[in-house]
């Protein structure tokens, strides 16, 4: 998983390289500025976003899964707590971004594994023993009462 | 300041000389001071503040501004190594200092100057104070301000060990501000407004830069492609130990030494590099992990040190440590490298990843 950081240390790698070979590093300054704003991915559009990545060197084949990093789930749910992104700022369809296909998984995921921990679950049987314990207990408590 | 409000809060009345001591020299005035702010500078630092602040936040907002628009003169820190440049030192040149503009080097001094001249405008409900630690033209500087609820120093230069950048860096990189540190005596209250205005002023302040994406985007569609060259010309490839492998290899390890990455953390930065970031898919072939057998020992140096064999598309092999700047890249050929696995002076972390070899 790639974040914005690994696009920064990329783009100051090239600045180095560019200014020691005495090239042209205009573009890496433009990109620079673009990700100061560590949620920028979420406020530009998917083509300008292959733009930046593409102008960064990263090869056509990995485009694709390193912008759905960019923009996984756990990203927005990590912006949004650290008050560095809101959901009215994202031109992306959050709403609807984490129902694809490819989010749905990572979504599934987190729900499964991370907000129901896995000792805690009940299995059916020992959901109806646990019935069948608060149903005797009663019995015994009323046979108590009518003593 | 007021004297009524001196009273009322003595612990924030900081930076006085006479109550502070030690070896820090103050600067409240005089001619160390005695200079005219670069006009393009000011616009860029004002531009976009609101008005409606308090005199805490346009501080920090001006502190923000001033480490986003300036950079710091790394030529200072060799100059000062090999004290051979004279032209630099911390003496107070007020020429130099008028010409410092939006994209100048600084050092300590110079923030410290510029950002003490901007806040003496903000009137008398804040006093700032620049400071050096022990003679002004050889010693770092500081600076720092208090106000009926704030007292604070800032160093914008120094790196923070807790978190191995500084504000002059970070802040460029929309990093939290480290540089901040605030009075030990400022009640819990007035430190809780502290952060939450660094949080607000923050954003307001260096979030700016980077609002208009579309002009951004506009912009890198009009700039070319990096046509990656050596210094040696586009045939540099033949050449060992100047080629764009070896550059981009030496670039690599500048980056990794300028953010502190070392170790662990470092090999997976590479792999990353190699495989998702493809920055060393032009001219890499394979790359492996290997252990080397230091045979210059003395008491400090490790028997082996992890090393990552890089082979070029040309068939150098690069053997690249890089945890060391010095002889921590080194270029092999195909026969030395089989006479080093030989001998065992390399050896390879994983057997099933060796770099390919032709059979003779």
């Amino acid at each position: 998983m790639i974040n914005i950081e690994h696009l920064r240390m990329l783009n100051e790698t090239e600045i180095i390289y560019n200014k020691k070979q005495k090239l042209d590093y205009q573009k890496n300054e433009i990109i620079e500025k673009l990700l100061a704003d560590e949620a920028v991915f979420f406020k530009i559009p998917k083509e300008d976003a292959y733009l930046v990545l593409k102008k960064l060197g990263i090869p056509e084949d990995q485009l694709y899964i390193n912008y759905i990093s960019l923009i996984s789930y756990d990203e927005y749910q990590r912006l949004i707590k650290s008050n560095k992104l809101t959901k009215e700022e994202t031109i992306l369809d959050i709403d609807n971004l984490y129902n694809t296909d490819v989010f749905r998984n990572k979504q599934t995921k987190v729900n499964d594994i991370a907000l129901v921990p896995v000792k805690n679950k009940e299995t059916i049987y020992e959901k109806i023993l646990k019935i069948f314990r608060k149903l005797m207990k009663k019995r015994i408590n009323r046979k108590r009462l009518d003593y | 300041m007021t004297e009524e409000q001196k009273k009322k809060y003595p612990r924030s009345y900081r930076f006085d000389v006479e109550t502070v001591g030690g070896d820090r020299v103050f600067f409240k005035s005089g001619d160390d001071l005695n200079f005219e702010i670069n006009d393009k500078l000011r616009t860029e630092v004002y531009k976009g503040m609101p008005l409606n602040l308090s005199v805490e936040e346009k501080a920090l907002f001006i502190y923000f501004r001033i480490c986003k628009l300036l950079k710091y003169d790394e030529n200072f820190i060799y100059s000062n190594k090999l004290n051979k440049n004279q032209d630099y030192g911390t003496d107070f040149d007020k020429k130099k200092i008028e010409e410092i503009e939006p994209g100048s080097s600084i050092i300590c001094s110079d923030f410290c100057r510029i950002y003490k001249k901007f806040l003496d405008e903000l009137g008398p409900d804040l006093e700032c104070v620049a400071f050096s630690y022990g003679k002004s033209n050889t010693s770092h500087w500081s600076v720092g301000f208090f106000t009926d609820r704030v007292s604070l120093e800032m160093d914008p230069i120094d790196i923070q060990d807790a978190t191995g950048y500084s504000d002059l860096m970070g802040i460029k990189n929309g990093m939290w501000p480290v540089g901040i540190k605030p009075d030990t005596y400022m009640t819990p209250e007035n430190k809780q407004y502290l952060v939450d205005i660094i949080d607000e002023i923050y954003t307001m302040s260096v979030g700016e830069v980077a609002k208009d994406y579309e002009d951004f985007i506009e912009l890198l569609k009009e700039v070319p492609d990096t046509n990656y060259v050596s210094n040696s010309g586009i045939d540099a490839n033949k050449q060992e130990g100047k080629s764009v492998l070896y550059e981009k290899i030496e670039a690599f390890k500048e980056m990794l030494r300028n953010r502190g990455i070392t170790g662990n953390e470092a090999i997976s930065t590479f792999i990353m590099f190699s495989s998702r970031l493809g920055f060393f898919r032009g001219e890499m072939n394979e790359f492996s992990f290997a252990w080397q057998r230091n045979d210059i020992q003395n008491e400090n140096s490790k028997k082996h040190e992890r090393i990552c064999l890089i082979q070029g598309k040309d068939g150098s092999i690069h053997s690249v440590n890089f945890n060391q700047e010095i002889n921590g890249h080194m270029v092999y050929g195909q026969d030395e490298l089989k006479s080093a696995l030989a001998t065992g002076k390399i050896v390879y972390e994983d057997s099933k990843y060796q770099i390919p070899l032709e059979e003779k």
